[in-house]
C-alpha cells in the first residue's frame, strides 16, 4: 500500500469524486491558482477547471450559503474552510439553513455538501487561530460532524462525505496534514458513524479522535511497558457518535480516559462520560477521567502553548489514575 | 385602444392578488381564534410584487423567499389548503406541520422555501443561479427579501460573488419601508437600496411595487437580462404592508394617516380601474365572480386545514437526516394522492458535461503579465 | 344571523383582553378589514379587525371590561336585524377586571363534605380556598394541617399540605389573621375552589365559633408540630451496617459491587484498595481468591425473598383491603381511560428460558404424576403474584381492592366461547394440585357445569395459546380483574449465553396490564419475577 500524506489522501479523495461525479465541486479561499492554503487541492485546478475549483472572495458567509444553495438544488458542494476559525462567520448558512433544510421543507429538499478545512491548534497562531470547534458541531441535528486522525481514514471519508446525502463537516488537522500514513488506492470507503479500534486492549479504553489519536497512541505505548493494556477507540465521527462501539470497549475493559483537544464544559467527551455512566455503569471500576485542552484561550509562547494542551504524560497520569496506579491509588 | 395585455394576463393576476389578499385575512383571524400560532407575517398591501414577478417568469424558474412567503407559493400556484394547513400546524401542510408560517416549501412549483433569518436566503438564490450556470440551464432564480436584510453581510458578501460570476439571479428587494418596527431611513446611510447595487457594478433599480403591471415589466426585463448571461439584478419594489410586522405588531410607529394613505394605493383595485379600460367590455359582475370564487377557495383552504389531524409524532424522527436510500418527499403526492409530474430533475454526475468556464485562463494570465508576474 | 366578532388572540400569550374603546358603535355599518374596537393585550394596544361584512347590532363587553380570548365582543348582523336569540345573550360574562377573586359563575362548587361557603363564610372573615396546583388539579385532599385552629398566620405561612394528582404541595395563606376554623380536617378531599379554613383577619376578634375545636389539639401538639410521620408509619429503613472498610458508607465501584452480587460475595467483608478505601475489581477477584464467596447465585434471590411477604397459612382467606383511589392513581385513571376507553391495557413481553422448567415436568413424569408445564406456570404466577403485592389488586368504583389471597384465573377455550375457573390459593397449593384442580375445572367447564363461585374473582388469569403452536399473543384482561399473562409456545431456539450461541427452550410472555391500576415499573417488576422463578424453578420451593 502506497504510503501518502494526510494532505496528499485528501486530495485523492477529491480528485477520484470529481472524476467520479461531475456535480462535485470545491469552493473556497485560495483553493485553486493558489494551489490550496495547504496544498490540499494542489493540481486541481488544472485537472477540472474555473467552473469546478473555484477561488472564493473572503466572504465565508456568502461562499458557504451560495454553496448550501447548489446543494438545494442537486450539486455536491466541498466547501473548504480555510481553517474552522473562519467558518465561525459561515456558521449561519452551516446551522440554520444546512442543518434544517430537511426539517423545514418536511422531506422535500436534501442537503449533500461538506464543508471541510483544519481544526484545532495550528502551532504558535494565539488564541484567533488556535481552537478545536468541532464540539460545537455535533450539538446540531441534521449534521453529520467527522474528524478522521489517519491519512487512510481521511480518504475514505472524504469520499463517504462527499457521497453522503447531508451535510457534513470534516475537521482535518493543521499539523495532521504532513503526518504520512499508508493509504489504500483507488475505491477507498470508510462509512461515517463507525469508531474504529486502533489499538486492543485489556485494563482501559483510550478514547480519542484526529491529533489526539497520536497523543494516545504514544501513551499507550508507554504504558504498556509498565505492564497496563491499553485499547485506543479512536471515534472518527463524531455525529452521530457509535455508541456501540463506545460501550463495547468499555464493557471490555471497565475503565475509560477520554482525550478532547478542545475545552472541556460541553465537549463531546462529556457526552460520552455521559453516555458511558448512564449505558454502561454497572461495568465501570473506576470513573471516567477526561483530559482536555486547558480552560483558556491559546497563547502564543511556546511553553504557554504546550502546556495547554493535552499531551502523552496527561494521558498517562490519568490511565493511572483509573488504574488505581501512582498518586491517590 | 388594444391593450398592451391580454385580458387572460390582467384577470389571472386579478385573480391572484385577490386570492393572496383573501388567504391572508383569514389567516390573520385564525390567528386571532387561536388555530394560528407562534409569528405570522401577512403579505396584504404586497400582492402586486410576488403576482406582478410569478407572470413575468417561467414556472421551472426557481423562486425563494424570506419569512413574509405565504403570498409568493399563492402566486405560483401552490394549494391554498395545504399552505393553511401549515400555518395550522397540521399534518397535511407543505411541510408536515414542522416549518409553519415562516417555512413555506413547495418544490414542485419550484418555490424553495421561506427563510426566518434575515438575509440568509441571500446567497442560498446566488447558488441555486449558480447551479443553472453550472448546468448550462437558461434558469433564472428570483429571490425575495425586505428592505432591513439590505444591511445584513450577506447581501454585500453574495452581490458582490453574484456580479463577478455574472449568476442569474434577480433579487426583489420588497422594501416596505420597515424593518419590523424600525423605518429604514433611521438605520440606512443610503436608504435607497438599488443605488447599493452600483457599488459592485450591478444592475439595481426602483419599481414601483403598488402598482402589478411595472412589477411585471420591471421583472420581465430583468429576466431576460439574466437569461442572456449578462449578470444579476436588483429590483427595489417600493410596496407597503397594510398590517402590523408580524400578528403581534400594533403598528404605533407609524401613523394612521400613513396607513389610511397608502390604502389609496391598493394594487388590487388599481389593476381593477386599468382592466375596465381596456376595452374588454368586464364589468363590476366580472370582478366580483373571481372574488367569490377565491373567496370559497379561500374557505375550502381553511376548513381544509381546520379538520386536517396534527402530524403523527412519529413525524418527529424524520425529515432531519436523509436515511440511507430514502426519496424526497413529495407533498401533494403525500397529501392530496395526486401524481406529481413537474419535480425538478437533475442531470447524474455521469451524464453532466460542465462547460461554464468561470475564470478563463486566457484572462486571467493576461492579467498576470500585466500585474508583472509570469505563470 | 348574528355573527360574533370575538376576541382575538393577539399575542402568542395572550390569554385575555380589555376593550380600550370601542371606534365602531351599533348600528355602523362595518367592512372586513375595518377596526372596530381597541384591545389592550398583555404585551401592547391593538385593534380589533372585522373579518365579515355587516352592521355592529349590539356591544357585548362594554369599554373597559375584559373578556377571555374567543368569547364575543359583539355581533355583526344585517341591518335592524337585532342581537336575539342566537349567541348574544349566551355569551360568558365579562369579567370585572377590579373583582377578579370574586367567584365567577364558573367556579367549581364546595364538595359535599365541605360546608358551603355562603352559609359560614360571610360571618366567619376570610375563607383560605383549595387552591389550584397543577394544570390538571380539580380536587386536593388535606394530608395534613400544619396550623391548627386559634394558630397566628402570617401571609406567605404554609398552614397545609394538600396532595394533588402529581404531588403533594403546601397551601400557603394570603393573609395575615387566627386560624379560625378548619372546615375540611386531614384526610378529606375538597374541590379546587372550596373552602378549606377561615381565617379571622388581623386586629378582628376570633369570631365565636372559631375557637370550639381548638382545645382537642394539645395533647398531640408537641409532637404534631414536628413533621410526623404519617399515620401507622413504616419505621425508618434499617441502616447500612458500617462496612469493614470502615468510615461510613461502603465505597466500591459499581462493578466491583456486581461481581459480588454476582458470585454471592459479602463485600462489606472485603477490603477496599482504591481511593478512600474503595473497593475495585482486583479487589474482589483477590476476595474470590480467597474464598469468601458463599453459595453462589441463589444467595441474593433469596435475600430478596425473605422480604417479600409471607404465605398464609391454609385456611385463612382474609378479606381483600379495600384502599381509596390516590389522587394521582385518579388522575392516571381518568387519563388512560380517555385515551383507551373501557380497560385502559398496556403490554410488557419477557422471553423466558423454559430448560429448567420442563426438565421438572419430565422430572414428574419419571414419577408418573401429572404436571403440565401450564401448571408450573399458574404456580410461578402465583407466587410472583404474592411477592408482588402490587399487582394483586383490582379497581372496583373508586376504590381498589387490595387482595389477601392469591387466586388466579386459567383461561379454558369451551364450545363457542372461552371461561377462566380460578384456583385459589394458588400459592399455597403445590403443584400436584394445581394440576389436579385445573383439570377438573377445565372438565367441568366444557361441561359447563361450572359453579359462578368458581369462575369469579381473581386479579390474574393466565392464557395460553402454546398447544396451537402460538408463539407470542396479546390477551384482553378479564374484569375485574387487573392483569393477564399470554403465556406461548416453547420451542426451541437459538441464544447467545456467555457469547456463545446455544439452543435453549424459549417462551413468551406478553402481561397486559390495567394502566388505571397498574403501572409499567410495576409489572415489569412481577413480570421479572415471573421469569426469574420459571428459570429457576427451585425458588418456588422458597
Amino acid at each position: 500500500m502506497p504510503e501518502l500524506m494526510y494532505r496528499e489522501a485528501l486530495n485523492q479523495a477529491l480528485a477520484e469524486e470529481m472524476e467520479r461525479d461531475a456535480n462535485v465541486f470545491l469552493i473556497g479561499e485560495e483553493v485553486g491558482r493558489y494551489n490550496g492554503a495547504f496544498k490540499v487541492s494542489q493540481g486541481l485546478l488544472d485537472r477540472f477547471g474555473s467552473a469546478r475549483i473555484i477561488d472564493a472572495p473572503i466572504s465565508e458567509l456568502g461562499f458557504t450559503g451560495l454553496s448550501v444553495g447548489a446543494a438545494a438544488v442537486g450539486l455536491r458542494p466541498v466547501v473548504e474552510m480555510m481553517t474552522w476559525n473562519f467558518a465561525i462567520l459561515a456558521m449561519d448558512q452551516i446551522v440554520n439553513n444546512a442543518a434544517k433544510l430537511r426539517h423545514m421543507s418536511g422531506g422535500q429538499l436534501r442537503c449533500p455538501i461538506v464543508f471541510r478545512g483544519p481544526g484545532g491548534a495550528g502551532g504558535r497562531l494565539s488564541s484567533q487561530h488556535s481552537q478545536a470547534l468541532e464540539a460545537n458541531y455535533a450539538h446540531f441535528p441534521g449534521l453529520k460532524v467527522i474528524a478522521p486522525a489517519t491519512p487512510a481514514d481521511a480518504k475514505g471519508m472524504l469520499k463517504a462525505a462527499i457521497r453522503d446525502e447531508n451535510p457534513v463537516v470534516m475537521f482535518e488537522g493543521e499539523r495532521l496534514y504532513a503526518i504520512k500514513g499508508e493509504v489504500p488506492e483507488g475505491e477507498h470507503i470508510v462509512p461515517l458513524g463507525k469508531a474504529d479500534v486502533k489499538r486492543e486492549g485489556t485494563d482501559v479504553t483510550l478514547i480519542t479522535w484526529s491529533r489526539m489519536y497520536y497523543f494516545c497512541m504514544e501513551a499507550a505505548e508507554a504504558l504498556a511497558k509498565e505492564g497496563i493494556s491499553v485499547e485506543v477507540l479512536d471515534l472518527r465521527t463524531l455525529r452521530p457518535l457509535d455508541e456501540e462501539a463506545i460501550l463495547a470497549s468499555v464493557r471490555k475493559t471497565n475503565r475509560a480516559v477520554i482525550c478532547e483537544e478542545g475545552w472541556a464544559l460541553a465537549g463531546i467527551g462529556a457526552s460520552v462520560v455521559d453516555l458511558i455512566q448512564s449505558q454502561a455503569f454497572d461495568d465501570l471500576d473506576a470513573p471516567v477521567v477526561r483530559v482536555t485542552g486547558l480552560d483558556v484561550n491559546m497563547s502564543y509562547a511556546a511553553n504557554l502553548e504546550n502546556a495547554t494542551q493535552p499531551d502523552a504524560p496527561k494521558i498517562i497520569e490519568a490511565v493511572k489514575k483509573v488504574m488505581y496506579r501512582g498518586e491517590g491509588a | 385602444m388594444a391593450s398592451a395585455y391580454s385580458k387572460d394576463l390582467l384577470l389571472t393576476m386579478y385573480r391572484k392578488m385577490y386570492l393572496l389578499r383573501r388567504f391572508e385575512e383569514r389567516a390573520g383571524q385564525q390567528y386571532t381564534l387561536g388555530k394560528i400560532a407562534g409569528f405570522c407575517h401577512l403579505y396584504i398591501g404586497q400582492e402586486a410584487v410576488a403576482v406582478g414577478c410569478n407572470e413575468a417568469i417561467r414556472p421551472d424558474d426557481y423562486m425563494l423567499s424570506a419569512y413574509r412567503d405565504h403570498g409568493q407559493p399563492l402566486a405560483r400556484g401552490s394549494d391554498a389548503g395545504m399552505i393553511m394547513a401549515e400555518l395550522f400546524g397540521r399534518g397535511t401542510g407543505y411541510s408536515k406541520g414542522k416549518g409553519g408560517s415562516m417555512h413555506i416549501f413547495d418544490i414542485e412549483h419550484h418555490f424553495y422555501g421561506g427563510y426566518g433569518i434575515v438575509g440568509g436566503q441571500i446567497p442560498l438564490a446566488a447558488g441555486m443561479a449558480f447551479a443553472s450556470r453550472y448546468r448550462n440551464e437558461d434558469r433564472v432564480t428570483v429571490c425575495f427579501f425586505g428592505d432591513a436584510a439590505a444591511n445584513q453581510g450577506s447581501f454585500h458578501e453574495t452581490f458582490n460573488m453574484a456580479q463577478k460570476w455574472k449568476l442569474p439571479v434577480i433579487y426583489i428587494c420588497e422594501n416596505n419601508r420597515y424593518g419590523m418596527g424600525t423605518a429604514i431611513a433611521r438605520t440606512s446611510a443610503v436608504p435607497e437600496i438599488h443605488k447599493r447595487a452600483s457599488a459592485y457594478g450591478m444592475r439595481g433599480e426602483a419599481v414601483d411595487g403598488m402598482d402589478v403591471l411595472k412589477m411585471y415589466e420591471a421583472v420581465k426585463d430583468a429576466a431576460e437580462y439574466c437569461r442572456a448571461g449578462k449578470g444579476p439584478v436588483l429590483l427595489e419594489a417600493n410596496t407597503y404592508r397594510f398590517r402590523g410586522h408580524s400578528m403581534a405588531d400594533p403598528a404605533n410607529y407609524r401613523t394612521k394617516q400613513e396607513v389610511e394613505d397608502e390604502r389609496k394605493n391598493d394594487p388590487i383595485p388599481k389593476l381593477r380601474e386599468f382592466a375596465m379600460e381596456q376595452g374588454f367590455k368586464l364589468t363590476d359582475a366580472d370582478f366580483e365572480a373571481i372574488e367569490e370564487e377565491e373567496k370559497r377557495a379561500v374557505d375550502a383552504a381553511v376548513k381544509f386545514a381546520d379538520e386536517s389531524p396534527e402530524p403523527s409524532v412519529d413525524e418527529l424522527w424524520r425529515d432531519t437526516i436523509v436515511e440511507e436510500g430514502e426519496q424526497d418527499v413529495r407533498p401533494r403526492e403525500r397529501v392530496l394522492g395526486v401524481k406529481v409530474t413537474h419535480w425538478p430533475k437533475y442531470p447524474s454526475g455521469q451524464e453532466l458535461k460542465v462547460t461554464w468556464d468561470l475564470e478563463p485562463r486566457a484572462e486571467a494570465e493576461q492579467a498576470d503579465k500585466k500585474a508583472g508576474l509570469i505563470r | 344571523m348574528a355573527t360574533p366578532i370575538q376576541m382575538p388572540s393577539l399575542s402568542p400569550t395572550m390569554k385575555e383582553g380589555k376593550i380600550v374603546k370601542w371606534l365602531k358603535k351599533v348600528g355602523d355599518k362595518i367592512s372586513s378589514g375595518d377596526a372596530i374596537a381597541e384591545v389592550e393585550t398583555d404585551k401592547s394596544n391593538l385593534e380589533v379587525e372585522a373579518f365579515d361584512d355587516g352592521y355592529l347590532i349590539s356591544i357585548a363587553v362594554p369599554e373597559g371590561e375584559v373578556a377571555t380570548v374567543g368569547s364575543p365582543i359583539g355581533f355583526l348582523g344585517a341591518k335592524g336585524e337585532k342581537a336575539t336569540g342566537g349567541g348574544a345573550p349566551s355569551a360568558p360574562a365579562p369579567q370585572k377586571t377590579e373583582a377578579p377573586k370574586a367567584a365567577a359563575p364558573a367556579a367549581p362548587k364546595p364538595p359535599e363534605q365541605a360546608p358551603a361557603p355562603a352559609a359560614s363564610g360571610a360571618g366567619e372573615g376570610i375563607a383560605i380556598l383549595m387552591p389550584s396546583l397543577s394544570p390538571t388539579m380539580t380536587e386536593g385532599k388535606i394530608v395534613k394541617w400544619l396550623k391548627k385552629e386559634g394558630d397566628k398566620v402570617s401571609s406567605g405561612d404554609a398552614i397545609a399540605e394538600v396532595e394533588t394528582d402529581k404531588s403533594n404541595l403546601e397551601v400557603e395563606a394570603y393573609d395575615d389573621g387566627t386560624l379560625a376554623r378548619i372546615t375540611v380536617q386531614a384526610g378529606d378531599m375538597a374541590k379546587v375552589g372550596a373552602p378549606i379554613a377561615f381565617l379571622t383577619p388581623k386586629g378582628a376578634k376570633a369570631g365565636a365559633s372559631a375557637p370550639a375545636a381548638a382545645p382537642k389539639a394539645p395533647a398531640q401538639a408537641p409532637a404534631a408540630a414536628a413533621p410526623s410521620a404519617p399515620a401507622g408509619g413504616q419505621a425508618a429503613p434499617p441502616r447500612r451496617e458500617a462496612p469493614a472498610s470502615g468510615g461510613g458508607r461502603l465505597r466500591a465501584s459499581p462493578l466491583a459491587k456486581r461481581m459480588a452480587q454476582e458470585r454471592g460475595l459479602d463485600i462489606s467483608q472485603v477490603r477496599g484498595t482504591g481511593p478512600l478505601g474503595r473497593v475495585v475489581k482486583r479487589d474482589v477477584e483477590q476476595a474470590l481468591g480467597q474464598g469468601l464467596a458463599k453459595a453462589p447465585a441463589q444467595a441474593p434471590a433469596a435475600k430478596k425473598a425473605a422480604t417479600q411477604p409471607e404465605a398464609r397459612a391454609f385456611g385463612t382467606r382474609p378479606e381483600p383491603q379495600a384502599v381509596p383511589v390516590s389522587s394521582m392513581r385518579k388522575v392516571i385513571a381518568q387519563r388512560m381511560s380517555e385515551v383507551k376507553p373501557g380497560v385502559p391495557h398496556f403490554y410488557l413481553t419477557v422471553e423466558v428460558e423454559m430448560d429448567a422448567a420442563v426438565k421438572i415436568r419430565e422430572e414428574a413424569k419419571a414419577l408418573d404424576l401429572k404436571v403440565s408445564v401450564n401448571d408450573i406456570i399458574v404456580k410461578a404466577a402465583a407466587i410472583a403474584l404474592r411477592r408482588s403485592p402490587k399487582m394483586n389488586v383490582s379497581l372496583q368504583g373508586d376504590q381498589v381492592l387490595h387482595y389477601g389471597t392469591v387466586d388466579v384465573g386459567i383461561a379454558v377455550a369451551i364450545e363457542d366461547g372461552l371461561i377462566t375457573p380460578i384456583i385459589r390459593d394458588a400459592d399455597l397449593k403445590g403443584l400436584q394440585a394445581i394440576s389436579a384442580e385445573s383439570r377438573d375445572m377445565a372438565e367441568r367447564a366444557r361441561k359447563r357445569s361450572l359453579k359462578p363461585a368458581e369462575y369469579n374473582g381473581g386479579s390474574l388469569t393466565v392464557s395460553n395459546l402454546g398447544m396451537y403452536g402460538i408463539d407470542q399473543f396479546i390477551a384482553v384482561i378479564n374484569p375485574p380483574q387487573s392483569a393477564i399473562i399470554a403465556v406461548g409456545a416453547v420451542a426451541e431456539k437459538a441464544v447467545v449465553r456467555d457469547g456463545q450461541l446455544a439452543v435453549r427452550k424459549m417462551m413468551t410472555v406478553t402481561l397486559s396490564g390495567d394502566h388505571r391500576v397498574i403501572d409499567g415499573a410495576t409489572g415489569a417488576e412481577y413480570l421479572r419475577e415471573l421469569k426469574g422463578l420459571l428459570e429457576h424453578p427451585s425458588r418456588l420451593l422458597f
